[in-house]
């Protein structure tokens, strides 16, 4: 924060740099609008400074085995490097894929591992409002936590959910040949405990 | 052994819990017009209806079926909709080869219960997972068409 | 022409009662071709068979006393329509009543040979070419046979009466007939020597829009394919193969060393595990149990001395070779070997493996005990294949019974020459001596070899003054077909290289100087002809570069072909009409437009894709016209399925298909890393059909050559990218 605010206040480049530099000496003092510009343009592209304890949840959440099901579009993607689904699959009204080819139409309640087709009960995509593509750890904590977007969970169900959803664990039993989320499933509690311990800070 | 419920008929299978549907269709009961092309969930040659849903049998543990009704394409011409489908397959020369057609047929009859009078976007969105290698899904489209008009 | 219609000295037409009635005629075609037949004179009339021939096994048309016609194809039935086609030209001059006409596969022999394979091999788009005369010759001795025995009946000229949906009619006495009612009396006539052919222009029902006659069996899931056939007792088989699919069955390939056989044994269903040359053969009660017990095989394998070979060295290999003059195939003019330098333009194009990758994988029942054989399966070459089978089980061919089933798909894949599905059911059934299905899976059929070659192609060229090309020079490395079947010293013979170089030895432009010259690379990787063979590449190299040259020109695509096929006049109509049909040079906005031309097998195309290409290289589809002079369409709505078929098959393989091989290993292994054009994917397809009479030319490959070049030639348009190696996936983007 303290840079920010120095943009606004002080000399806005170090002295010691225009020293070696004169020519720029005459724009050492810019005006305050020039300042704002900057500063806003500073926040819309510096690494939001979430929390370090959502950190390694942010790393967890945005692994291809949570995020290709938690997408904004509507359609899920598939595989590490996120292509977009095969066949044309759909999100579908309910995220449970177009009716007339449901998820369900290939996705068991277990792995298929002779046909190597991922499956868990219910397996469906998030609502849109767990889209967590393209958002800052900030505003993915912030989206997490959104009673009005998370599904009316409080933080402690949040945890529960994350502890014990068959769909969320099978981010860690996703069958041959899909990799694993950063962090084993009990680091991942115990991180999730850790944030929610320190008041769940973005 | 699981006991299946198939064309409207129940059928206690000697097979074990995770043989794929297909194959208990196919190898136990002699039901053969649902085809195995990739067993991966990846052509749709042996789309079934698991209570009238599409579903690819080839990843289908038999074992996880219990109550629910299953249907293939030897009993969906008993259906008014699955009746039209058939007969527009024929009149509009939709099949070549036709081993994929089990399948587009059971995935067309499952749209048009569904939706009556899809659009070409339905017909996509409904009909990508079924692949036909002699790329009839022109005719596909068209004998959709001709199906919803008399619907 | 009326020549032709003559029974050659060794052809044959046997007619005879069936018991209950009707009548079954036995007609023998195939000698129409043989060199060895030779001789003029007189022709005899063929008298009716006596007691004891066997014309009852070579029957190929039955009149049942219901008046119901059952005509026996010989052909394949892989999807191209041969069941109806072939029965409508034969049901034509019989002046049958269509609705009562049914089809069945023939039994394998040689009476049901086409004149133009020799044999019963069902390929080169060569069905109804081959088949057009010897099928009517034959309808139209039926048709006489049933009228003779109206007249006799009748005790009226022959002359009096005439035929029309399976009756005999006599106008004047006012009666008729039906064909089931006289086929018995039909049955005691001569078989005329030269039955009279009608005009095209009386046809009824050559020409006509016929409903498949299997078309509602496959809509039912009715029809019954190879992999669906059953007989008692039946065992099912699934066989580890070599990871690299190189050389010949039994030939160099790698071969089992170790295999972990009671972990397969103890799968519930497994009856036994046998190691044959094919591979280590798992058998069990049916595909799952043996599916389960091959996974548990864990085979290790001992690498023979051959070389396995990767695509990226072998496309170096290919690209170096290219620098090297090759095997002359043609040369036209002063030939072309001076191109080279400033004002020589000139173009690389490479191609990859490709799999046929039919939807109904390899499959063959057998059944085989000591002195006896009986086999199953969906084939294009039954009685190749039938003679395979025989030699591996030391047995007479006589003694092999062979049925062709439909099957689900082949482009090729079907009619393999070293007929190793069969081969290998055939040494499955040997040891085990019992009734056997042998299955692929789609892993077997995407990693089993037998692909459409890999090649490159360099294409250089000397504008004149017009913008015209004076000189070509066309240089193609790839492995041949004929080489690597094991006919090695054929491979060396311009005729056997040119089954390679289809598309460039038969140019259709007028180039003053021309030469072709070729590599055959012997690379250990089992090769086989794919729906529309070596053209698959060449045309798409050809007409990739006619494009190049119009541009370097600065001449429109369109106007430059015409140019320089003035001299070829079905070929510039079908391009006319497929330039009006596609509003050629006004697509709407943001879509572009490629065209190609492609003419064999005695018909012409030309093919216009309409396409954009976004900002991040996505590429879409919009719309395919094709223009299509075959001569005569026997059935012209099967005709326009056949080009809208080989439209999406040849955009499939274009934009996706590669098989791509590391240390000998195919690397892919199904529909996921072989994909193939999804409905989403696949544009509007409109077949225009601009036939201009005669003998009818082969549809079954025509469609796929030049639309792939179509489209690469509209990518270019649409973002000026020139992608000369296929799939075009490497290069633009497709969801």
């Amino acid at each position: 924060m303290r840079s920010i605010l120095s943009i606004i206040k002080g000399p806005f480049m170090p002295s010691s740099l225009f020293a070696k530099r004169s020519a720029y000496r005459g724009t050492a003092r810019t005006s305050l609008r020039a300042r704002l510009h900057v500063l806003v343009l500073l926040l819309l592209t510096l690494p939001a400074t979430a929390s370090p304890l959502f950190g390694p949840i942010a790393e967890v959440l945005r692994h291809p085995r949570c995020m290709n099901c938690h997408t904004v579009t509507d359609f899920p993607r598939q595989g590490d490097e996120r292509r977009r689904h095969a066949q044309l699959v759909m999100r579908g009204e309910d995220g449970h894929g177009a009716p007339t080819l449901p998820c369900a139409a290939c996705h068991q309640d277990t792995n298929i591992d002779h046909a190597g087709v991922p499956g868990a009960p219910h397996w469906h995509l998030a609502p849109l409002s767990m889209g967590w593509e393209g958002l800052t750890d900030t505003q993915l904590c912030q989206t997490l936590i959104d009673r009005s977007r998370n599904g009316d969970r409080s933080i402690d169900s949040l945890l529960e959910h994350m502890r014990s959803d068959p769909l969320v664990l099978w981010g860690w039993n996703p069958g041959a040949g899909r990799t694993l989320p950063p962090l084993t499933h009990p680091q991942f509690m115990d991180a999730l405990q850790a944030w929610r311990a320190a008041g769940a800070p973005c | 052994m699981p006991t299946i419920r198939i064309n409207g008929a129940d059928h206690a299978v000697d097979a074990p819990q995770d043989k794929p549907l297909l194959w208990v269709l196919r190898d136990d009961l002699r039901l053969t017009g649902t085809k195995y092309g990739c067993g991966r969930a990846l052509c749709g040659a042996c789309t079934v209806h698991v209570d009238g849903q599409p579903a690819r049998a080839c990843v289908l543990p038999c074992g996880t079926l219990g109550e629910r009704e299953v249907t293939t394409v030897e009993a969906i011409g008993g259906s008014e909709i699955g009746r039209r489908v058939q007969q527009a397959w024929a009149e509009m020369n939709v099949p070549q080869c036709g081993y994929c057609q089990s399948g587009q047929v059971m995935a067309a009859a499952a749209l048009l219960e569904r939706i009556p009078h899809p659009t070409d976007r339905d017909i996509d969105q409904a009909m990508s997972g079924n692949l036909c290698r002699c790329g009839m899904y022109t005719r596909i489209r068209a004998a959709i068409h001709r199906v919803a008009e008399g619907l | 022409m009326a020549a032709r219609d003559h029974w050659s000295r060794r052809e044959f037409l046997r007619v005879s009662a069936m018991a209950g009635g009707g009548l079954l005629a036995a007609c023998s075609f195939q000698q129409d071709s043989d060199p060895l037949a030779g001789g003029a004179g007189p022709e005899p009339e063929v008298p009716p068979p006596g007691p004891g021939d066997s014309w009852q096994a070579n029957a190929f048309v039955r009149i049942a006393p219901d008046n119901r016609i059952t005509i026996l194809v010989g052909s394949a039935e892989i999807g191209q329509g041969t069941s109806t086609a072939v029965p409508m030209m034969l049901a034509e001059e019989l002046d049958a009543d269509w609705s009562l006409v049914g089809w069945e596969q023939s039994p394998t022999a040689r009476d049901y040979a086409n004149p133009k394979t020799f044999s019963q091999l069902t390929a080169g788009s060569a069905t109804i070419v081959g088949l057009y005369r010897p099928q009517r010759r034959a309808g139209a001795a039926i048709r006489a046979m049933l009228v003779r025995a109206a007249a006799k009946r009748w005790g009226v000229s022959e002359d009096s009466l005439r035929t029309e949906a399976s009756r005999v009619i006599d106008d004047a006495g006012g009666r008729s007939a039906s064909y089931g009612e006289l086929a018995s009396e039909a049955a005691q006539q001569r078989a005329p020597t030269n039955p009279t052919l009608k005009n095209p222009a009386d046809f009824r029902i050559i020409g006509q829009a016929k409903r498949r006659l299997d078309g509602a069996d496959k809509a039912k899931g009715a029809t019954v394919f190879g992999s669906d056939f059953h007989i008692p007792g039946m065992l099912t088989a699934l066989i580890a193969r070599p990871p690299a699919p190189i050389g010949r069955l039994g030939s160099g390939a790698d071969t089992p060393e170790r295999w972990n056989h009671e972990a397969a044994l103890a799968v519930p269903g497994v009856e036994a595990v046998l190691a044959v040359d094919a591979g280590v053969v798992v058998v069990a009660q049916d595909f799952w149990a043996a599916k389960q017990g091959r996974d548990r095989l864990d085979v290790q394998w001992k690498r023979s001395s051959k070389p396995h070979i990767g695509s990226g060295e072998q496309r170096q290999r290919y690209t170096a070779k290219l620098d090297s003059p090759g095997l002359v195939l043609q040369r036209k003019g002063r030939g072309a070997q001076g191109l080279r330098g400033s004002g020589v333009i000139s173009a690389d194009y490479h191609f990859p493996y490709l799999a046929h990758a039919p939807m109904e994988p390899l499959n063959v029942v057998i059944d085989h005990a000591p002195g006896r054989c009986e086999i199953w399966t969906g084939t294009q070459w039954p009685d190749g294949d039938r003679g395979v089978a025989a030699r591996v089980l030391g047995m007479q061919t006589s003694q092999v019974k062979f049925h062709t089933l439909p099957s689900g798909g082949s482009f090729g894949r079907r009619a393999c020459s070293a007929h190793d599905f069969v081969d290998e059911a055939a040494q499955v059934a040997k040891v085990l001596q019992k009734p056997v299905k042998v299955l692929w899976t789609r892993e077997d059929d995407i990693r089993g070899g037998y692909y459409r070659p890999s090649a490159s192609c360099r294409l250089s060229a000397e504008l004149d003054t017009q913008g015209l090309p004076a000189s070509l020079s066309a240089r193609l490395v790839t492995q041949s077909l004929v080489g690597n079947i094991g006919l090695d010293e054929l491979a060396t013979l311009g005729g056997a290289e040119s089954n390679s170089a289809q598309g460039l030895t038969d140019l259709p432009y007028a180039i003053p100087n021309l030469l072709v010259d070729a590599h055959n690379s012997y690379d250990p990787v089992p090769v086989l002809w794919m729906r529309s063979v070596s053209a698959g590449f060449n045309v798409h190299a050809r007409e990739c570069f006619i494009d190049e040259l119009a541009q370097a020109a600065g001449q429109d695509p369109l106007q430059y072909r015409r140019r320089l096929l003035q001299a070829q006049p079905r070929l510039l109509a079908v391009l006319d009409a497929a330039a009006s049909a596609a509003g050629w040079g006004a697509p709407p906005a943001g879509h572009h437009q490629g065209i190609a031309v492609f003419s064999a097998y005695g018909s012409h195309i030309a093919q216009v894709v309409e396409a954009s290409v976004d900002e991040t290289s996505g590429l879409k589809l919009h719309r395919v016209v094709s223009a299509v002079d075959c001569g005569t369409a026997i059935n012209p709505d099967l005709l326009i399925a056949q080009i809208e078929s080989a439209v999406v098959f040849s955009l499939s393989s274009a934009m996706f298909g590669e098989i791509t091989l590391e240390d000998g290993v195919p690397q892919q292994s199904n529909f996921q890393d072989y994909p193939m054009l999804r409905m989403y994917q696949t544009p509007r397809i409109d077949t225009v059909l601009v036939n201009s009479g005669g003998e009818p030319g082969g549809v079954g490959e025509l469609g796929v050559p030049a639309v792939s070049a179509a489209l690469a030639n509209a990518i270019f348009a649409a973002s000026g990218q020139r992608i000369r190696e296929l799939p075009l996936r490497k290069h633009v983007r497709i969801e």
